[in-house]
C-alpha cells in the first residue's frame, strides 16, 4: 500500500507550488487559484491522516476546508471585481492607492 | 522549482526504498499524484488565467481520485462537484469578466530580486517540510484495515451531524455571510455618490 510519507510528501510539493504561485504572481485570479491550491494540499494531507489511523476526524475537517475554500473564493473573487472596477487593472503591484 | 529540485533526491530515495510497484494502488496513487502535480505547476506558470484555471481543474480532479484512493469517497464526490464543478465556475466567470489582458509575461523582468528571493524561500521551506513529511510518517502505510463503509455518505453524516453539528452550523451561517458580502462588495454604489475617489 502508500507509504504515509508518500501521501505527505505529496500534499508538501503541492502546498509549495502553490505558496511559490503565491509569492511570485502578480495576477490576482491566480493568486487566488494559487490559495485555493495550497487548501486543496492541507486537504490531501488531512484524508491521508484519516486513512492512516482509520479515524474520520480528517475527512469530517477536510469537508469544512472545502465549504470554508467555497466561501473565501467568493468573497476574494468579489475583492478582485471590485479592485477591478476601480483600478481598471487585476495585477498586485499596480494597485498602489495607500502608497500615494 | 528549486524545491523540487533540492527534495528530489529525497522524495527518489523514499520512493526507492518502498519496493511496493508491485502493488496497483501505488500505481494508481502516484498516477494521479503526477497529474495534480502537473497540473499545479501549470497553474503557477501558465501565463492566461483562463489556461491556469483549465490546470486547476486537473488538479482539483486528480485530487479527487486521490480521495477515491485514500478511501474518501464521499468526499471526492463533493471535490468534483464542490471544487471543480462550482469554484472553478466562479472562477471561469471572474477571469471572462474581468481581465481583458494580453496576459502577463511571468512578471520575471520586473521586481527579478524580490521574486527570487520569494522562490528562495519557498525552496527552503519546502525542503524542510518535504524532510519532515518523509519521515514522520516512517514505517507506517496507508494499508490499514479499515471498517466498512469507512468514509462514505452514512458514516461521515454521522460523523458531521452528532458530534460536530456546531461547526457544521457554523459553517452555514459562513457561508451566508459569505455570500452576502460577496454582494455587498461587488455592488455599485447607487448613484449621486462619488464612484471611487481615487
Amino acid at each position: 500500500m502508500v507509504p504515509t510519507s508518500q501521501v505527505l510528501g505529496l500534499a508538501a510539493l503541492l502546498f509549495c507550488i502553490g505558496l511559490a504561485g503565491v509569492i511570485v504572481r502578480r495576477n490576482l485570479l491566480i493568486v487566488m487559484m494559487s490559495v485555493e491550491l495550497m487548501l486543496n494540499a492541507a486537504n490531501l494531507a488531512l484524508v491521508g491522516f484519516a486513512r492512516v489511523r482509520g479515524d474520520l476526524e480528517g475527512q469530517g475537517l477536510a469537508f469544512l476546508i472545502v465549504a470554508l475554500a467555497a466561501a473565501e473564493a467568493a468573497v476574494g473573487l468579489a475583492i478582485v471585481v471590485s479592485v477591478f472596477r476601480s483600478r481598471r487593472t487585476v495585477y498586485a503591484d499596480e494597485v498602489t492607492l495607500l502608497r500615494r | 522549482m528549486s524545491s523540487a529540485l533540492m527534495s528530489s533526491a529525497l522524495m527518489s530515495s523514499a520512493l526507492m526504498s518502498s519496493a511496493m510497484w508491485s502493488n496497483p494502488v501505488q500505481w494508481a496513487f502516484w498516477l494521479l499524484g503526477g497529474l495534480a502535480l502537473l497540473g499545479a505547476l501549470g497553474t503557477v506558470t501558465r501565463r492566461s488565467p483562463v489556461q491556469a484555471a483549465l490546470f486547476l481543474v486537473l488538479t482539483l480532479v486528480a485530487t479527487g481520485g486521490l480521495f477515491l484512493v485514500l478511501h474518501a469517497s464521499f468526499l471526492a464526490a463533493m471535490q468534483v462537484l464542490v471544487y471543480a464543478g462550482a469554484v472553478m465556475v466562479l472562477f471561469l466567470f471572474v477571469v471572462m469578466s474581468v481581465s481583458h489582458t494580453e496576459g502577463e509575461t511571468l512578471g520575471l523582468a520586473q521586481g527579478t530580486v524580490g521574486k527570487l528571493i520569494g522562490l528562495a524561500a519557498v525552496g527552503v521551506l519546502g525542503h524542510q517540510l518535504l524532510r519532515v513529511c518523509l519521515t514522520v510518517g516512517d514505517g507506517t502505510s496507508v494499508g490499514a484495515a479499515l471498517p466498512g463503509g469507512f468514509g462514505d455518505v452514512r458514516s461521515l453524516g454521522r460523523w458531521i451531524f452528532s458530534r460536530y453539528l456546531l461547526p457544521f452550523e457554523a459553517i452555514s451561517v459562513l457561508l451566508l455571510v459569505a455570500i452576502v458580502a460577496a454582494v455587498a462588495i461587488t455592488r455599485r454604489p447607487p448613484r449621486g455618490r462619488a464612484e471611487g475617489e481615487g
